[in-house]
């Protein structure tokens, strides 16, 4: 009985083995080639850095840093000092610890990076300047660093600058824009701009150049197929390259975005939506509203069904793939695209999102109020943003926030969405966070459900705008700001 | 009588069937998190799936032990579960033991009150641990995780322990009463080698859910040198940048690896354990 039972056991027991065994049976055990590349490109780099470094001069897109000690003003004198910055995980986490090294060097202090899960990351931030007030310095989404800066958790940066900035540390070199949104609330300097963000147009460059397309769209429409500028021409060319409403298209969609919940308020702003006024009133109940709400039903008609369950992953993927000819995203979207095996490699183009009001996003960098290390933070601030910084991080994917840094032709050649990028910060104006201080994710919340409601029809744009509307004026009353 | 034997073979080939349903549910996605581990980044998402793989590319294993602190984490988060388990283990089957050897005074009381302790979400805790261990000194270290996982644990686990030391007949205690046996031997001779199932079912409940715990560490620990494994697979994915999946099922799969091994060689005892407990009147 007992040998019985033991048979059964080793036979269930090969049973699973040979499964497993038989899925992966004839398996070769490889590394890749993309692998193996990149080993080689890290080996390459490490070489490159250690003869930099023999030569005491550090050299990024053609221009030598020579002025990392900032004006002479970090020379060793925080010795004994230790500086706390949080980064969320991931390319944040790449590019502060990548230039820490160089910071520690200069300056003698040392630099405690902390990373934290990108889901977490605010919430864990706030318990710390609330509580444990071990954080310096604060790199945070803009509209959370203003939410900090009404609270009072992050330092006020002009005098800080007047005191310790070397003296060729620039601002008015940032863009002006972007220096205006990220860095002021309420009339003080609160923030530097360490990483711009901005939605862009992802388009499929050997779509719209291809000749018989280009002839199919003039027989169509009567007029040339180009780049759409306007959200009118969006629009058009969506449903030129929709196969449900163009059989002939080469791709089953013309048109595609993350329109999960929580992301739908992006496409709202860029087209030309709005969501507060610079008085804190809500600024969405008008014509551009409206127009903004149906402008998103239009496009619907040329967008996957399942494009309300598409979330960052799976609305870039899709993208990839080649199913859509168009898409609006993060600057981040680029990666993909380019990524080994993805369909439209080297096939994409880069434009202003049409209409010309695209979102804003970015990160800021601040001082924690709290910080005993105040001066070392706004060192470490000014030697990640100052002109040599910049140059340091692009290559993490932080993209430069400086008109000069856009300027340096090697910088230009080294990523095709720079161009737009530019000019995509000379109209983004509003916020992808709301930014009303204590209550901006219930607010953008808000936001999303109208508009979700208005995308299964349950209610007209009109409706949408309106009960947005009335929902964020009794927030904002609730708030009681001065 | 054949159609007797009819319906029999019937009604097994039915509960194979279901059985069979029931094991692809549950190991598909074990599967899928393993066959995923051995992909290259382009395998993963496609719009075919590739269910069987020709070539085992070990990419996403180079990469999560080359470019992250995983082993740390994994260090990290086996001496936590295994000290939480230890210690859990030792305090639970004496709390145990005492609770249904002794009779006193608000005994139920006190009973009752363990379970209310564990009936509160351990969400709620999490910011008041955060204030007493930053004063304390205790954020960011593996003691503190420690003790304050223990304090989650010890309710379940002295409610498991006091069903199994209740199986034990008193005639045993008081035969070695007469033998002139301590109580302290009572309890490491007599009551401990009687409960060995049962304590190996607390074991891995404690351990697996040590292991696994996210919302605490994430607000207790900071430093990359005191992080455990679930902070570090949440630290891959990542927001407005693709998340790499194939590393994190590769680190999906180390995380599984204690689980699974504890699971195999303390099963004869979960079995003889979870049985203790389901006989007990």
């Amino acid at each position: 009985m007992k040998k019985r039972k033991q048979m059964k056991k080793f036979l269930a027991a090969a049973f699973c083995g040979i499964l497993l065994a038989g899925s992966l049976s004839g398996c070769k055990v490889a590394v890749s080639d993309e692998a193996k590349s990149e080993s080689a490109e890290n080996t390459q780099t490490a070489k490159g850095e250690g003869e930099e470094e023999q030569s005491q001069a550090i050299v990024k897109y053609g221009t030598e840093l020579t002025n990392l000690n900032l004006d002479g003003t970090l020379h060793g004198q925080y010795e004994g000092q230790t500086l706390t910055v949080p980064v969320m995980s991931g390319d944040f986490e790449k590019a502060v610890s990548a230039v820490a090294p160089i910071f520690e060097e200069l300056s003698g202090a040392k630099v405690v990076i902390e990373s934290i899960p990108g889901e977490q990351y605010t919430d864990k931030v706030q318990l710390d300047l609330n509580n444990t007030h071990k954080y310096d310095v604060v790199l945070s989404p803009i509209a959370i660093l203003h939410s900090f800066a009404i609270a009072g958790k992050v330092e006020p940066l002009e005098e800080l600058i007047q005191t310790y900035a070397g003296e060729s540390y620039d601002i008015d070199d940032f863009l002006p824009g972007l220096f205006q949104t990220y860095g002021y609330y309420d009339g003080k300097l609160v923030a530097i701009p360490y990483k711009p963000d901005v939605m862009l147009l992802f388009y499929r460059k050997d779509l719209f150049e291809d000749e018989a397309v280009k002839a199919a769209y003039q027989e169509k429409y009567g007029e040339e197929l180009k780049v759409p500028e306007t959200n009118e021409e969006m629009v058009q060319v969506a449903e030129f390259f929709t196969k449900s409403q163009n059989p002939d298209s080469p791709v089953d969609y013309g048109y595609c975005a993350m329109m999960l919940k929580g992301s739908t308020r992006l496409l709202f702003f860029n087209r030309g939506g709005d969501d507060i006024d610079e008085n804190l009133k809500p600024n969405m109940n008008n014509g551009e509203g409206i127009k903004a709400m149906n402008l998103i039903l239009d496009l619907q008609k040329s967008a996957p069904k399942e494009w309300v369950q598409m979330g960052w992953d799976e609305a870039n993927q899709f993208f990839a793939n080649g199913n859509a000819a168009m898409m609006e995203q993060w600057p981040g979207l680029w990666l993909t695209c380019q990524a080994e095996g993805s369909a439209v490699k080297d096939k994409v183009g880069v434009a202003v999102a049409p209409g010309n009001t695209p979102t804003l996003g970015g990160w800021g960098a601040s001082i924690a109020s709290e910080s005993q290390n105040k001066e070392l933070a706004w060192k470490f601030i000014e030697f990640m943003t100052s002109k040599d910084g910049e140059l340091l991080k692009i290559e993490n994917t932080m993209d430069p926030c400086r008109a000069s840094t856009y300027e340096i032709p090697q910088v230009q050649d080294s990523s095709e969405l720079y161009e737009a990028l530019m000019e995509s910060f000379n109209y983004a104006k509003t916020l992808a966070d709301v930014d009303v201080p204590y209550i901006s994710s219930k607010l953008c919340d808000v936001m999303e459900t109208y508009i979700q409601q208005a995308m299964e029809g349950s209610i007209t744009p009109e409706e949408a705008v309106s009960g947005m509307e009335k929902e964020f004026t009794t927030e904002i009353e609730n708030l009681e700001l001065e | 009588m054949k159609s007797m034997k009819k319906k029999r073979i019937l009604q097994s080939i039915g509960l194979g069937a279901a059985f069979l349903v029931l094991g692809v549910l549950f190991i598909f996605p074990l599967y899928w998190t393993v066959i995923t581990s051995f992909k290259t980044s382009s395998q993963v998402f496609v719009e075919k799936p590739v269910l069987i793989l020709d070539t085992l590319y070990l990419d996403n294993y180079i990469e999560i032990f080359q470019k992250s602190h995983v082993m740390t984490f994994f260090k990290n988060s086996l001496l936590i579960a295994g000290g939480t388990t230890l210690l859990s283990l030792i305090l639970a089957s004496m709390a145990g033991f005492g609770l249904c050897r002794y009779g006193f005074k608000g005994k139920k009381t006190l009973q009752n009150s363990i379970l209310i302790i564990r009936m509160i979400p351990a969400l709620v805790y999490t910011i008041p641990y955060y204030i007493i261990y930053n004063k304390l000194h205790l954020l960011d270290t593996l003691a503190g995780l420690i003790m304050s996982y223990i304090s989650f644990a010890l309710p379940m686990a002295i409610w498991l322990a006091i069903s199994f030391f209740l199986d034990i007949p008193s005639e045993i205690y008081e035969s070695a009463e007469i033998d002139g046996c301590s109580e302290f031997k009572m309890y490491t001779r007599i009551a401990l080698p009687l409960v060995k199932a049962g304590l190996a079912v607390i074991a891995i409940l404690v351990f697996v859910g040590a292991w696994n715990e996210f919302g605490l560490a994430l607000v207790l620990q900071s430093s990359d040198a005191k992080k455990t494994l679930p902070i570090g697979i949440a630290s891959m994915v990542q927001t407005h940048k693709d998340t790499p999946s194939g590393s994190l099922a590769a680190a999906g799969v180390l995380a599984m690896i204690p689980a699974v091994i504890l699971s195999m060689a303390t099963q004869k005892y979960i079995v003889k354990g979870t049985m203790a407990g389901a006989v007990k009147g």
